[in-house]
């Protein structure tokens, strides 16, 4: 039995009273009328999520606050345990989670996937959309059920911007929208964003626009960090119609990056230009709920260099991703059951026009992936429920089908000298087969057991799979400059593809505790997680380059491989100064290790040891945050990438916001406030940087940015 | 390395563990103590109660209701004649009572019962009382701030959904749905007393998002 509250308790007695009258006062013709039921408010972030949903979703405060301190979307989860970001550009970070990185994380938005159709992933999904135009960001790690999505092995995060909204009941209109403006003085940018919504009881119509801008910023080394500079539009509209069951919409837009340097990458993004176009079906029906989607996204994508980096080398992809999904779900067993199809055809063109006056590149123009192609079809059944009272079980299994081809491909020039590695290689390349289709099965199994409100013990096991990615099979280039042209990782080392490279797979195996005490003002969430992955996609060394032979030469392989890592995190109320809601400390800590099994190295981009303890005092409108951010040394590196150790380092962040209506928020903060200089774990190496100081080696860490003033105002109308 | 940094990290690792121990020592005292004595006796009307929820428990904060939003209290309280055998449980002294026990996840499906019936009103009031009560333990969790989604449904003489329609929207796509979800998961309902007429049998509920 749980404890409830007397409004709960009136409410069902009342409740009695009112079914009483009204169902005696009912004529034979017309429905019973109930009384209303009050839906529960969401649950705090510690709270216990349901089977098999996001064990972590930032949402509503948390996510405003962190709206303040940055542009980027995926970043808006860092803060949770077991979350870092491989830097990018000031909007393309690439998520690591659990030591799981780039594309071995699902991340969708508004359940939407998309490739980065890059040799350096300067498009990831997440920079699709902009922090601000984010309504929620939810993350299942490693056990992700398989109805959340396929060709990962590290899990999904889902990204997803505001729904549609009707009139309710009696509004013949509803207009609503919300006007935001960000500053940020160690970048002096920020952005802008105008959101608005016009409705009736059936059709929706909403248009939102967002900006983002920065300058290079300056680290807590007292020097602007080059090629960090960035600017990107983004404009989307949805019109939707509500019917008795569900509702249809279509969702499009245009996103726009007229430029965005990459401190850790030889290239910079000189444009990126995208539209897509969404059209989604979800239904909810007396037997079960159906959900349908098509969405395309079209991109086209231009490397060079900015100024910092200075030269001339376009390189072009234009890239199309084309998916289809079908999910249906119904009431079985006491639990519910799924299944759905997924279908994604993506086709990729990269291809690197001459150069004129350069003997090297010239005449011809290079063709990196020619008329790539990866055609996914996927399929899965999952059922969800209780199999025994205190235990319920998610169990699902995904069958993935995932071809990959790419077609004849030419080097500059196929007689000159300069070019005799590419062109020998462009033979070989284009005498094989190249056609590889791989067949998988990915499942995946959690149990939870809960004894008591407040108390989980969740074990689960996860096998997942995922096919190389366009660029680690077929980079074909093997002159120096044309390798180093493929570098994912943000270590400027140059990488070629294998043709022949075999899927992923992880096992993976977690465990989460979660203890809340019964007022819920108290909570300890403890998780521990293991990965041995088969066919890890590592890359073993086949040369140097350079200056100091600083890189290396990389050829993608495959190896097996572990992680392991606890995520520690917990939350408390504390002291109430007069009427106010009690403040509160919340604390997190993440520890992840990996290892290459065959040559024992260390995997690349393990975050090191991390720590956040956070202090809230809410003073009416008022609340003021107080951040420790923590960060460990990191000397466990990858010696095959030569991979930058870095010191560990202390942040202080002071936040307040004032809320002084429902409608005004403003945003106040200092983001390193002792103005710390520090390298960024997972930034890779300060590129940028090197090249404009003349390419003397040794290459330095990315340095984080340093203080920031921060000041943020949002108006809900 | 002995620099300030490893201090540091030395340090942050001490103050994680002490962190760790000071918050197991605080859950550990959060456990409440032996159970209080029963509370002034206050008649809640219940469905037969259910089996203790086994998966996704509610968080539930006094906070979260607004008093203003809520029926009358119950003054004399009514007592549903299938509540007798169960009966609600008793309240920490001084404290509320308790009311409906949450949902019995383990036994959505458990066989239909018979309304207690004694005529066509009072059965059908008694049935209309347990089918509302079954969609409460039901009722969605949510973070939209929106209005009240009107949800529309139709049983069969088995107490089974037939229908499920949203009549009005709630403002939120999200919130509709999930309100929609509610009714459907609360199903199957008891059976209906026999001699109701089938157009009682359709239903109509508000499901009020949460409160700003």
């Amino acid at each position: 039995m749980f404890p409830c509250t007397s409004r709960r308790a009136a409410l069902s007695a009342g409740a009695a009273l009112f079914v009483l009258s009204a169902a005696t006062a009912a004529s034979a013709q017309s429905p019973t009328d109930l009384p209303p039921v009050q839906a529960d408010a969401a649950p705090a972030s510690e709270a216990t999520p349901g089977p098999g949903a996001p064990a972590r979703t930032v949402s509503g405060e948390v996510l405003s606050r962190r709206k303040a301190a940055g542009d980027d979307a995926v970043s808006m989860l860092v803060g949770e345990p077991g979350v870092a970001v491989q830097s990018g550009g000031g909007t393309t970070a690439l998520p690591s989670v659990r030591g799981m990185t780039d594309d071995r994380m699902l991340v969708t938005v508004d359940g939407a996937e998309t490739t980065a159709f890059c040799p350096n992933h300067m498009n990831p999904p997440g920079s699709y959309v902009l922090a601000s135009a984010v309504e929620s960001i939810s993350l299942s790690p490693t056990l992700s059920p398989v109805s959340a999505g396929g060709d990962n092995i590290g899990g999904v995060i889902a990204i997803v911007t505001r729904g549609p909204v009707f009139a309710t009941d009696g509004e013949s209109l509803r207009t609503e929208g919300q006007a935001s403006l960000n500053y940020r003085s160690v970048s002096d940018g920020g952005s802008a964003s105008l959101r608005a919504t016009a409705a009736g009881e059936r059709y929706s119509l909403g248009l939102e626009g967002s900006w983002a801008r920065g300058e290079n910023y300056r680290s807590g080394y007292g020097r602007d960090v080059l090629s960090t500079v960035y600017e990107t539009y983004d404009l989307a509209a949805t019109l939707a119609a509500r019917t008795a069951q569900g509702v249809v919409s279509l969702r499009a837009g245009r996103q726009f990056t007229p430029y965005q340097g990459f401190p850790n990458q030889r290239m910079d993004m000189t444009e990126n230009a995208s539209r897509f176009a969404d059209l989604r079906y979800d239904g909810a029906y007396s037997w079960g709920d159906v959900s349908a989607r098509a969405s395309w996204r079209d991109v086209e994508h231009e490397m060079n260099f900015l100024s910092d980096k200075g030269g001339d080398m376009p390189m072009l992809s234009h890239g199309v991703d084309l998916g289809l999904a079908v999910a249906v779900t119904i009431p079985a067993r006491g639990g519910v059951f799924g299944v759905g199809l997924d279908v994604r055809r993506t086709d990729l063109d990269d291809w690197w026009p001459p150069v004129a006056g350069s003997m090297m590149m010239g005449p011809d123009r290079y063709l990196n992936i020619n008329n790539g192609r990866r055609d996914r079809t996927g399929l899965w059944a999952e059922w969800a429920g209780p199999v025994a009272p205190d235990w319920s079980v998610v169990a699902g299994v995904r069958l993935e089908q995932v071809e990959t081809d790419a077609g004849d491909v030419q080097p500059y020039n196929w007689t000159g000298m300069m070019n005799a590695a590419d062109a020998a290689a462009a033979t070989a390349f284009n005498a094989r087969d190249r056609h590889r289709t791989d067949e998988v099965a990915d499942v995946t199994l959690l149990a939870r057991w809960s004894p008591s409100e407040g108390t989980s013990l969740e074990v689960g096991y996860a096998r997942k799979t995922r096919v190389p990615n366009l660029y680690e099979r077929y980079a074909w280039g093997m002159g120096q400059m044309s390798m180093a042209m493929t570098s994912l990782a943000g270590d400027a080392n140059a990488y070629v593809g294998d043709i022949d490279l075999r899927p992923e797979t992880a096992n993976n195996l977690g465990a989460t505790l979660r203890l809340a005490s019964p007022a819920a003002n108290r909570a300890l969430t403890v998780s521990l997680y293991h990965a041995e992955i088969e066919d890890y996609v590592d890359a073993d060394p086949i040369g140097t380059f350079g200056p100091g032979a600083s890189f290396v030469r990389l050829r993608f392989a495959n190896h097996d491989a572990w992680m392991q890592g606890l995520e520690v995190s917990g939350r408390t109320d504390l002291w109430t100064i007069g009427g106010f809601a009690p403040a509160s400390a919340s604390a997190s800590a993440s520890w992840v290790r990996g290892e290459n099994r065959d040559s024992g190295d260390a995997l690349y981009h393990m975050a090191p040891l991390t720590a956040r303890f956070t202090l809230e005092q809410p003073l009416g409108t008022w609340t003021a945050v107080a951040e420790l951010e923590l960060v460990g040394e990191k000397d466990r590196v990858s010696a095959t990438r030569n991979e930058p150790v870095t010191d560990g380092y202390a942040l202080l962040h002071l936040r307040t916001v004032w809320k002084p209506t429902d409608a005004l928020r403003v945003d106040l903060g200092v983001e390193n406030v002792f103005d710390e200089g520090y390298d960024l774990p997972l930034g890779g190496v300060s590129f940028g940087d090197f090249k404009a100081g003349g390419m003397v080696p040794p290459i330095d860490a990315l340095p984080g940015p340093g203080r920031s003033v921060n000041v943020g105002l949002s108006l809900s109308f | 390395m002995a620099t300030p940094t490893g201090a540091r990290l030395a340090a942050a690792a001490v103050s994680i563990v002490l962190h760790g121990a000071v918050a197991t020592v605080v859950l550990h005292a959060a456990d409440p103590g032996p159970p209080p004595p029963p509370p002034p006796s206050i008649d809640v009307w219940l469905a037969p109660a259910p089996p203790v929820r086994a998966a996704s428990v509610r968080s539930r904060t006094a906070g979260v209701v607004r008093q203003a939003d809520r029926p009358a209290p119950p003054r004399p309280a009514v007592r549903a004649s299938a509540a007798d055998s169960a009966g609600p449980a008793p309240a920490p002294a001084g404290q509320e009572p308790v009311a409906a026990p949450p949902a019995p996840d383990l036994a959505p499906s458990a066989p239909p019962q018979r309304a207690q019936a004694a005529t066509a009103t009072d059965g059908f009031d008694a049935y209309a009382r347990l089918v509302w009560a079954q969609i409460d333990r039901r009722r969605p969790r949510s973070g939209v701030r929106a209005g009240s989604a009107q949800v529309s449904f139709r049983l069969d003489r088995a107490g089974r959904l037939t229908g499920l329609r949203l009549a009005a929207s709630s403002g939120s796509s999200e919130f509709d749905r999930a309100a929609l979800r509610a009714v459907r998961a609360a199903a199957p309902f008891p059976r209906p007393p026999d001699d109701v007429d089938d157009a009682r049998l359709e239903f109509r509920i508000a499901i009020r998002s949460p409160s700003a």
